[in-house]
Formats: C-alpha cells, sequence, structure tokens
C-alpha cells in the first residue's frame, strides 16, 4: 500500500511541481490554475532555478518512508540545506508533507520531514477538481459577467450596472455620464470571434489536462480503498526507534521487518485481488490467494540461490510446516513459533526471522478488506512464471542437489496451495534472515521496495534480481517505477 | 433567502401620537417607515412580524419629539450569489432582460440566455427558440439562477442566468 501511496507522490511531484517552486512562492495563485503551463518569463532573473528540485526531493522522502532529519536528507541529496528549506517550506504548504521542530539544545532546532499521506491524496484530488471546474466554468460561460463599452466617452460597464444604464425611453442602454450609445464589449476584443477562440483553448486544454493526468487519475482510483500507509507523529516514531535501539537486535529486528514485510504482501494483495477479508482466514482455497502464495514463493526462492548455507535447516523447517497448515491462520501461526523456539537453540537468527514471517501473514490478510475476486488469468501467469524459475533453477549448478529436492517438493505439491504457501513461509524466513545478516536496518528500506511491481512482470523481475543479490536496490527501485 | 431576524431602529415620534394609542401609533409607524426598505446588510425588510420590546423615550429639546429605540423581529430577503429565484420580466431588449424577484431587480444579459434562443425585436420584444417553442417576453415568469449581486448600502441588484439545468420559462403567459 505504501508503494503505491508512494507511486502517487512521485506522479503528483512529476504532474505539478517539476517547473520552478520559487516562481510560485512569488505569485503564490496557482492553486487552482493549470502548472503545467506555468513556464518561467524569460525577462525574470532569478538567482538561482530550483526547478526540478521538488521532484527530487519528494523521491527521496519516498525512498525513506518515514521521518528524516532536514540535515540528514540535504546532505543525502548533495543540496544546499537552505535551499531544500525553502522547497521544504513550500511542500509543506502545500500540505504534502509534514514538518516537526525538535529543540536539540536550547534555542537550537532540528526539523524533521515526512510525506504526508493521507492528506496527499485529499489535497491532489482537490487539485485536480479545482483545475478542472475552472477550465469547465471558463467553457460554459457560467461566471461571465457581460461588459459594456460607451461608444462615446470609452468609459466601461459591466452587466451589474444594467439598472443605471437602462433608458426607459427607448429601452436601450445608455452611456450614464454622458448619454452615448453602450455597445457589448468584451475583455481582451470585442466580438464572438475572440470569445470562439478562447473557447477553442480552453476545450484543448481540458483535454491535454485529461489525457496527461490519466496516469494520475488511475493511482489515485487505486489508492482510493487502501488504508493509508501508518503515520505516526515524529514523538511516535521516534519512541518506536528508540525502542528499537533497546530491545537489541532481535526484537528489533522483528519490527522492523514487519513493516518490510507487510508491504510487500499488501501490495500483492493491491495489485491484483485485494486479499481477503480478516475474517475468513482459513479458507486458504481461494485461488487469488494462492497465486499470490506463489508469487511469494517465487520472491524467498529465487533469494533464496543467493544463499547456499543453511539450506538444509531451510529443508527441515518446511517439513514440519507441512504438517500444522491446515489449520486456521492462528494455529499455524502458533505452530510456527514454537517451530521456531525449537530451533532457537542453534540458530536464534533463524528464529527471529521466522517468527517476523508469520505476522507477515497476519498482515497480509488483514489488510484488504474486501473479498478477493479470482483472477484464472493471473494464475496461469504465476505457473508460467513458476516454470521459468524452475527451469532457472535447474541451471544453477552449486547447491544443485538442494534445489532438486526442493523443487521436486514443490510440483508435487503444487495444486495444493497449502504446501506452497507453506514452503513460502519457509523460503521467506531464510531470505529474511539473511537480508537481516548482511545489512540489517537498510534491508527495512529496501526489501519493500522488490516488492512493487505487479502482474506478469513479478517472475522476470524476480529473476533480475536473483542475479542482481543484493546489491541492486536502486536498480529495483527505477524498475519498479517504470513498470507501473 | 429569506430570515426572520430581530433589528433595532430609534422611532422618532411627534407629540401629537402620545396618549392612550401610543404604542399602537408607534408599531403603525415603524410599519410604514420600514417595510420595503433595503439595506445592503440585511436585505429588503419584507414586513415586520412583532415588537420585542421599547425602550424609555427620550425628549428631543426643541422639537418636543420623542425617540424611542424599538426592538422588532421582521422577514428580510436578501439575494445570494447561487440562489435560485423565480422571477417575473419586466422588460426585453437586445442586451438581455430585466426580471423581479419581490422587491429585487435581475438583470439576464444576452450571453447568459441559452444560445438558441435569439432575440426578436417588434412590438413586444422577446427571446424565441428557433422552433418559436420557449419565448421570453414582458410578463414571463423566469426561473434564474443569481451569479452576482451588486450590494449598495441601500440597493441590491443582481444578475442572474438561466444557461443552465432547469432553469428558463416557467410559465408563459401567451399560452393561458
Amino acid at each position: 500500500m505504501t508503494d503505491h501511496y508512494n507511486k502517487l507522490v512521485k506522479l503528483v511531484a512529476r504532474a505539478f511541481y517539476d517547473d520552478d517552486i520559487s516562481l510560485k512562492e512569488d505569485n503564490n495563485i496557482n492553486n487552482n490554475t493549470n502548472n503545467n503551463n506555468n513556464q518561467p518569463k524569460p525577462g525574470k532573473r532569478r538567482r538561482n532555478d530550483n526547478r526540478g528540485i521538488a521532484v527530487v526531493i519528494l523521491d527521496a522522502l519516498t525512498r525513506r518512508r518515514r521521518w528524516v532529519s532536514e540535515q540528514d536528507l540535504a546532505f543525502d541529496l548533495k543540496l544546499n540545506r537552505k535551499q531544500l528549506r525553502r522547497t521544504l517550506n513550500f511542500l509543506e504548504e502545500e500540505k504534502i508533507i509534514a514538518r516537526e521542530a525538535v529543540e536539540k539544545k536550547r534555542n537550537t532546532f532540528s526539523y524533521y520531514c515526512c510525506l504526508d499521506y493521507e492528506q496527499i491524496y485529499d489535497v491532489v484530488r482537490y487539485r485536480v477538481h479545482g483545475m478542472k471546474r475552472k477550465l469547465k466554468d471558463g467553457l460554459e460561460n457560467k461566471k461571465t459577467v457581460q461588459e459594456y463599452i460607451c461608444l462615446d466617452c470609452g468609459r466601461r460597464f459591466n452587466s451589474l450596472d444594467a439598472a443605471r444604464l437602462l433608458s426607459l425611453e427607448d429601452g436601450e442602454f445608455h452611456c450614464e455620464h454622458c448619454y452615448g450609445k453602450v455597445e457589448i464589449g468584451d475583455g481582451d476584443g470585442d466580438g464572438d470571434n475572440a470569445r470562439g477562440q478562447r473557447r477553442e483553448k480552453l476545450k484543448e486544454m481540458l483535454q491535454k489536462m485529461e489525457v496527461q493526468l490519466k496516469p494520475l487519475m488511475n493511482q489515485l482510483v487505486r489508492v482510493k480503498d487502501l488504508p493509508v500507509p501508518e503515520f505516526f507523529t515524529l514523538e511516535a516514531w521516534e519512541a518506536r526507534s528508540r525502542a528499537r535501539a533497546a530491545h537489541g537486535d532481535n526484537a528489533g529486528d522483528s519490527t522492523l521487518h514487519y513493516g518490510g514485510d507487510v508491504q510487500i504482501v499488501v501490495d500483492f494483495s493491491g495489485t491484483e485481488t485485494e486479499g481477503k477479508g480478516e475474517g475468513d482466514k482459513s479458507e486458504i482455497e481461494d485461488i487469488a490467494l494462492k497465486g499470490k502464495y506463489i508469487k511469494a514463493y517465487y520472491a524467498a526462492l529465487l533469494k533464496q540461490y543467493e544463499l547456499a548455507e543453511a539450506a538444509k535447516k531451510q529443508q527441515e523447517l518446511p517439513n514440519s510446516h507441512v504438517a500444522t497448515y491446515d489449520h486456521s491462520n492462528s494455529t499455524h501461526a502458533q505452530a510456527r513459533a514454537a517451530d521456531g523456539d525449537n530451533n532457537a537453540v542453534d540458530l536464534t537468527m533463524h528464529n527471529s526471522g521466522d517468527f517476523q514471517v508469520v505476522v507477515d501473514f497476519n498482515g497480509s490478510k488483514g489488510v484488504g478488506d474486501k473479498s478477493g475476486t479470482e483472477d484464472i488469468a493471473l494464475k496461469d501467469e504465476y505457473i508460467k512464471a513458476y516454470y521459468a524459475a524452475l527451469l532457472k533453477q535447474w541451471e544453477l549448478a552449486e547447491a544443485a542437489k538442494k534445489q532438486e529436492e526442493l523443487s521436486n517438493s514443490h510440483t508435487a505439491t503444487y495444486d495444493h496451495s497449502c504446501s506452497t504457501y507453506d514452503r513460502q513461509v519457509g523460503m521467506k524466513s531464510k531470505s529474511e534472515e539473511d537480508a537481516e545478516e548482511d545489512d540489517g536496518g537498510i534491508e527495512w528500506e529496501e526489501a519493500p521496495i522488490g516488492g512493487n511491481g505487479n502482474g506478469s512482470n513479478r517472475a522476470m523481475e524476480w529473476n533480475v534480481q536473483a542475479e542482481e543479490a543484493h546489491e541492486g536496490d536502486d536498480d529495483d527501485d527505477s524498475v519498479d517505477w517504470e513498470e507501473g | 433567502m429569506f430570515f426572520h431576524i430581530v433589528l433595532e431602529r430609534n422611532m422618532q415620534l411627534h407629540p401629537r401620537y402620545f396618549g392612550r394609542n401610543l404604542r399602537d401609533n408607534l408599531v403603525s409607524k415603524l410599519m410604514k417607515d420600514v417595510e420595503g426598505t433595503c439595506s445592503g446588510r440585511h436585505g429588503f425588510v419584507v414586513a415586520v412580524t412583532g415588537i420585542e420590546n421599547v425602550g424609555k423615550g427620550l425628549i428631543r429639546d426643541g422639537t418636543g419629539f420623542v425617540t424611542f429605540p424599538v426592538k422588532y423581529q421582521c422577514v428580510v430577503f436578501r439575494p445570494f450569489k447561487g440562489e435560485i429565484l423565480e422571477a417575473v420580466v419586466t422588460m426585453v431588449n437586445k442586451m438581455g432582460f430585466f426580471a423581479e424577484a419581490g422587491p429585487v431587480q435581475i438583470f439576464v444579459s444576452n450571453h447568459l440566455i441559452p444560445d438558441d434562443m435569439e432575440f426578436q425585436s417588434g412590438d413586444i420584444p422577446n427571446y424565441t427558440t428557433s422552433d418559436g417553442s420557449v419565448k421570453i417576453q414582458k410578463d414571463s415568469e423566469v426561473r434564474l439562477k443569481i451569479i452576482g449581486t451588486r450590494v449598495d448600502a441601500t440597493e441590491i441588484f443582481c444578475i442572474g442566468t438561466i444557461k443552465d439545468d432547469f432553469l428558463g420559462v416557467i410559465n408563459d403567459p401567451t399560452a393561458i
């Protein structure tokens, strides 16, 4: 869900804030106008060109998706702090970001900022609505106040003066000063010709706007029913991160992963079938869900390639899961947790990883409250992609034997959604565990980004990822962006 | 829009009205003075509906007039932008037409009359559709929407449009 919102933010940034912001600050009238046409005036000299900075900043914030100290942000983006602050001020005024100041020392504040997803959604809708309304009103001439010009003395009147202009002698309009004849005049010129031209221009502009804002509107529709990503106040967020730090690696990591993983699965539900309601957790037979699990399974499977060690333990885990799976999710989760505990003696890291994935499942179901619509075509795609992945698997020389065993078991149990589901759990836990070993906190940021794609491209994407291993995080980001 | 509000006014009463009927005289004078007037702030005073209270009178030096502060309830009519009104056409010319909704005068310019209605000059100037089915002339009743008001201290003037859904002629005098 965060990914959808992030995409929205990115689209908004490009649609409305890709030109020079300092100009807007100057005249500050652009709330309802079509900003795409707001080109900087050639004659005007500006100290520095701010074009595009808002886009860069917003993109950076979507990658961080939490409170960011402005100092850090300036450092990361290699921006002048003053320039950054000015842009942020503007964005805050536009209600795109939330900011808070924290007094570190006496009279020394440090500022934090964060995307305010809930408000962005409303602000953008309002803005688009305003743009449309203005153009349409202009088109239909609804709000025009007719202008009149005295032919003799050139005085201008409008229809609000009509009562005074009206002469009772002949029922015509006469100038109240010189009693000359009054004719219809137009603001820009005269007659219907100018009016017609203006209409044409407005119509064209409206059409252009509709075409250009289409991706944005689609994204708005997509986001409409999704819950807004959690948006803590700075205080709450800091408390969380403090708690994380205090609890040490294990607990801390699990909370971190909680956020990340939920995002992966939730994204699936958003792209295809909206997941399931919280009530019917036990209906695992749902085909859509199955497809989701298969997808998630790839994620885990392909990641696994990168990891030679711990493969054996991995196999033990899923086996035990198969047995317990038929129960409802909650019991499943408990079994899983117990399972993890058993392993805990020799593998603490594993334990934490496993546990976290269980949480992840609960999250995935809870989020989309709509009952899913099954998409058989999608399912087929997954199956196809699944085999592609299998093929790929064969090619890998190292750990070939282990892989083979794994895949055998998968093909055997493929029709059975439960088992794939299970397998996914196992794999996932493992991959997460490894991620933890690799780069701890950073992984929190990057993992969800990988889960951003949708549909048939998914398998491909994961393949790519598998080859790139962990370092290709930034690439993932860009891939996602183009894809959607 | 109509409002029922309480207003206050200082009434000057000639000494000849002092007596048993002082209060009645005061009220009738108030009605005569106030009803039909227009203030930019409250709109047109349509009717006085009651007296809230009459304060203590103050005798003016030299004249013998007495000033009573009177609080009274009244119905006022205040046109607003966007309001839909039904009005009677009072005058048609090529610039548009004038209509009256009670005390308020409204002008509809010819750009705010639907495009398919053409001005027909002649004995009875009017706006008519090409097929002649709808005609706006003097005494026609139209439903219109106020799109602008001009409020002076003692005068309110509006401009309206009939170029919208469900607006236009609602009763044609020639058809009756």
